[in-house]
């Protein structure tokens, strides 16, 4: 299945002439890449398009911009926490401020790569990791499903607060972790096991 | 079963550990959500009673009472005891006549008691009823319910109430019994709660119904109004306040006027984050020696942020090192580019008062501990620091001030010491019989006398040394900060190159991409010449004289100049100049001076390059205080939104004329070393061109 990889860093190439980029295109066909090397306008990309499967790679240290890695990484996960962001640095992780430090190991679905002692072949391999996990993870399963029953994607199915909300809306709830998605995933979750207790 | 129906959704036993004991991360947190709460109900005082809390006590218990409006037998049934239900959301105000703005929002506050402990009892009234509602409720019956047979739900459980009579029926109020207490409680952990609640109410608001905080732990001796007054900050050194008018359109801001010595504060426009008041009380040694010993349990700890009245960040921070706590405004961070002058939050004890209603952008963010990044909060930081300079300005004066203090008591103690000779000497002539008697007396002040200018002596050889160490220092200083900045920048740089020789190793030869192969072998040639002048740089540093020395300025600067004569005759490219003859500095560095006009003439060379008029000029001129080089073309120019962005490394305006983005890093760093700022402005030429304008305080 195919997702978007971004690439948020001001020492790439604009358009998709970066070596690293390509490389990684060329291994792994199926990902649609994205390279941006102002940190606003990519983090306008990422925060416009949330609502698709996305892995973002961010370089921490932006030369003459406001906005650097950890800005972005915060305003991100202002937005939605199931994003999955890969922070790039060609610095060594103690030359990174340690409260910078500290607020990145505190996030969810969050990775470094080395930059400096890791190929493309790492980033690859990063990259399979978090494919693999999208398998599992409950907005990906009904992101699935839901590719296989299309027939269903426009049914009402949950009710709160007076709005209906059909299967399609519900994924777009989660993704975005309001706080309907956030009840919706929880109760999903809690029947599943709930069934599986009842019905083995 | 029928054929149609509906179905409903129920809640698992279990959800209230998600909402309660889960979500709120400590316990003092969650001590202080069920403490707003009782400010939301229009209490005056609240008393927080830890009983039998100490390790090794039994029956801990602890209690949260205060005298707010209290809830009816209709609140805790519709509203208290249904999930998610807030009132505040409606009506974010407190009945009158209190009209508080409300704290609480989200309705889950009171799960609060989930995290300290296993049963709580409600006691709960308003005025006007004869008698007081018991709740009980038993959060460990819920939990071993889930072990029962069946799916037992959260809105399953059954929680007993009874109704007991009350003399006074005028009387109002919420009483929380929190027994089976989780975890003891040290006398740390409350002192720790007590300087925490101490700052939820800012000292400022002006509360025409105060809030009042009573903590009693009779384990450890406690009873202490846990309040915050004002009698800590009347010790400061110095402070200043500020205001804002929305009518005007002006917000207040503060600076140290150096003619007058004094802070000033004065009106400037209203900023994008909306009007703030702020109060900052800064202790030098003398006044936090003086704090420790009258105020043990208060600290100086910076700055607070207040919206409404209540605290906003650093929210229910509960580490008691310093070093632990949170730096959310960059107070601390800033104190490495300054050790001597910069401001610590050590220092200081500040309070910002933001309102929901005149700082709408200013959002909390999820975990209150900090607020939603967004310009108009890094511009609310940014103003915060900035207002910080007039302190930092005054302790300057205040050295200065010191320094010249010693100075004088030392001259006037010579002074004193030659009058007593004088004036002995003067006597034994008169009177030669007392010349023997005084003779002593005269030998001993003649040595004092020579003490006492060997003392001067050797505190101004002292003072130089100290004025030596310090110019060295600072230079290491900003040397570790090239140095993070240059390991970046040849790591990134050698990076590129793996990444293109990479690139050939797995996919050369391929004739549909012949074109991209050419383009990244000419990129590694390039990024090879930018190593070598970031190398160059770097080696600068080597053979630059970190020992200060005096310098003409104009002889400097046109020996620069001298060694473009030729390149700019074959280029036809114009210099005017017009540099100062007798401007000497003082304990500077020249081969900085060398680097920054090296830099600048490179960048406007290649600017004019392709430009119908070719002008570079160069100016210096003295501006109070400052010595201020401008260096103007007539070139390409630079936008607007690069103006900051160009400084930074590897960026460049100039990459079809063979700019690396280094040139403009060098001036950056190398002004920054001398204590300066370098700033793109419009050109003065007009349309046309660039000017980069140096601003360097005179060292005095």
């Amino acid at each position: 299945m195919s997702f978007n990889v971004v690439f948020i860093d001001d020492n790439m190439k604009k358009g998709l002439k970066e070596p690293f980029v390509l490389s990684i295109m060329k291994l792994r066909p199926q990902i649609e890449a994205s390279v941006f090397v102002d940190p606003e306008e990519g983090l306008k990309f990422v925060l416009d398009n949330m609502n698709s499967r996305m892995i973002v790679f961010v370089d921490c240290r932006f030369d003459g911009y406001g906005l650097q890695g950890i800005n972005l990484l915060k305003q991100i996960r202002e937005k939605t926490s199931l994003l999955y962001i890969v922070m790039m640095s060609a610095n060594n992780l103690s030359q990174i401020a340690s409260v910078d430090l500290v607020e990145m190991i505190n996030q969810d679905f969050i990775w470094f790569l080395d930059r400096n002692n890791s190929t493309f072949h790492d980033a690859c391999a990063l990259i399979d990791t978090i494919a693999t996990l999208w398998d599992s993870r409950f907005d990906c399963v009904l992101e699935q499903w839901l590719i296989r029953h299309q027939e269903d994607k426009d049914k009402v199915v949950f009710n709160q607060n007076n709005n209906a909300y059909t299967w399609e809306q519900l994924l777009s709830e989660v993704r975005l972790q309001t706080e309907v998605g956030k009840d919706f995933e929880r109760i999903m979750n809690q029947y599943c096991i709930a069934k599986f207790k009842l019905e083995p | 079963m029928d054929n149609q129906g509906t179905l409903k959704w129920r809640f698992d036993v279990s959800t209230f550990r998600l909402i309660g004991r889960d979500l709120i991360t400590d316990r003092i947190t969650a001590l202080f959500e069920l403490v707003k709460n009782c400010y939301d109900a229009n209490a005056q005082i609240v008393n927080v009673i830890f009983k039998n809390v100490a390790v090794g006590e039994t029956d801990a218990v602890i209690t949260i009472e205060d005298d707010g409006f209290g809830m009816s037998f209709e609140d805790i049934r519709d509203k208290w005891m249904v999930i998610g239900t807030s009132s505040k959301r409606k009506d974010p105000y407190t009945p009158e006549p209190f009209s508080r703005k409300c704290v609480g929002e989200k309705g889950i506050g009171r799960f609060a008691v989930d995290k300290l402990g296993d049963k709580v009892a409600i006691i709960t009234k308003k005025a006007g009823e004869k008698e007081w509602l018991n709740v009980e409720i038993d959060w460990a019956a819920y939990y071993s319910s889930q072990n029962d047979e069946g799916m037992t739900l959260f809105t399953d459980i059954e929680n007993q109430y009874k109704f007991t009579p009350c003399e006074d029926a005028s009387v109002s109020g919420t009483k929380l019994i929190i027994s089976d207490v989780r975890e003891a409680w040290t006398n740390n952990d409350i002192e720790r709660f007590i300087s925490e609640a101490s700052k939820i109410v800012s000292p400022y608001a002006n509360l025409s119904y105060p809030f009042q905080v009573k903590v009693q732990a009779p384990s450890y001796g406690i009873d202490t109004v846990a309040t915050r007054n004002q009698d800590d900050v009347n010790i400061a050194t110095v402070s200043f306040s500020l205001g804002y008018d929305n009518e005007a359109g002006t917000q207040d801001a503060v600076h140290f006027d150096n003619k007058s010595n004094t802070m000033v504060v004065a009106p400037a426009p209203l900023k994008s984050f909306g009007g703030i008041n702020m109060k900052v009380f800064y202790f030098d040694d003398t006044a936090r020696r003086r704090y420790r010993k009258e105020f043990p349990n208060n600290e100086i700890d910076g700055i607070k942020i207040y919206r409404d009245g209540i605290i906003t960040t650093p929210f229910a921070e509960s580490k008691k090192k310093d070093d632990e706590k949170r730096d959310v405004l960059g107070i601390d961070k800033r104190i490495w580019e300054n050790i001597f002058d910069r401001v610590s939050s050590r220092e200081i004890i500040g309070i910002v008062e933001i309102k929901k209603k005149d700082n709408p952008a200013i959002i909390d963010a999820t975990n209150r501990q900090d607020f939603v990044d967004n310009e108009e909060y890094r511009e609310l930081k940014h103003f915060i620091i900035t207002q910080l300079d007039a302190i930092e300005n005054y302790k300057k004066f205040a050295r200065t001030q010191k320094k010249k203090k010693t100075h004088d008591t030392l001259d006037v103690t010579g002074e004193i010491i030659q009058d007593f000779i004088t004036s002995v000497e003067t006597i034994t002539k008169e009177k030669p019989e007392l010349k023997k008697s005084f003779e002593p007396v005269i030998q001993q002040a003649k040595k004092t006398d020579k003490a006492v200018k060997n003392v001067i002596k050797e505190r101004k050889e002292a003072e130089e040394e100290f004025s030596r160490k310090e110019n060295i220092y600072m230079s290491i200083m900003s040397l570790q900060e090239y140095a993070i900045h240059i390991t970046h920048a040849v790591r990134t740089t050698l990076n590129k190159i793996r990444d293109r020789v990479e690139y050939f190793k797995n996919f050369f030869p391929n004739p549909a991409e012949d074109d991209l192969f050419l383009e990244y072998a000419q990129e590694m040639y390039d990024e090879f010449m930018i190593l070598n002048r970031v190398i160059d740089y770097m080696l600068s540093y080597s053979q630059s004289n970190l020992h200060p020395e005096d310098i003409n300025l104009s002889m400097t600067l046109t020996e620069v100049l001298a060694g473009y004569s030729d390149l700019l005759q074959t280029s036809g490219i114009t210099l005017d100049t017009n540099l100062p003859k007798k401007l000497e500095l003082k304990n500077t560095n020249r081969q900085f001076f060398r680097d920054i006009l090296q830099n600048l003439m490179d960048n406007s060379i290649k600017a004019v390059k392709d430009s119908d008029t070719k002008i570079i000029k160069c100016t210096a001129y003295a501006e109070d205080d400052d010595l201020v080089i401008l260096v103007s073309d007539t070139g390409l120019g630079i936008p607007k939104e690069k103006r900051e962005w160009v400084f930074g490394l590897y960026n460049t305006t100039t990459e079809d004329q063979g700019g690396a983005g280094i040139g403009l890093y060098v001036v950056k760093t190398r002004v920054e070393s001398l204590k300066g700022t370098v700033t793109v402005e419009n050109s003065e030429f007009g349309e046309l061109g660039t000017t980069i304008k140096i601003v360097l305080p005179f060292k005095k």
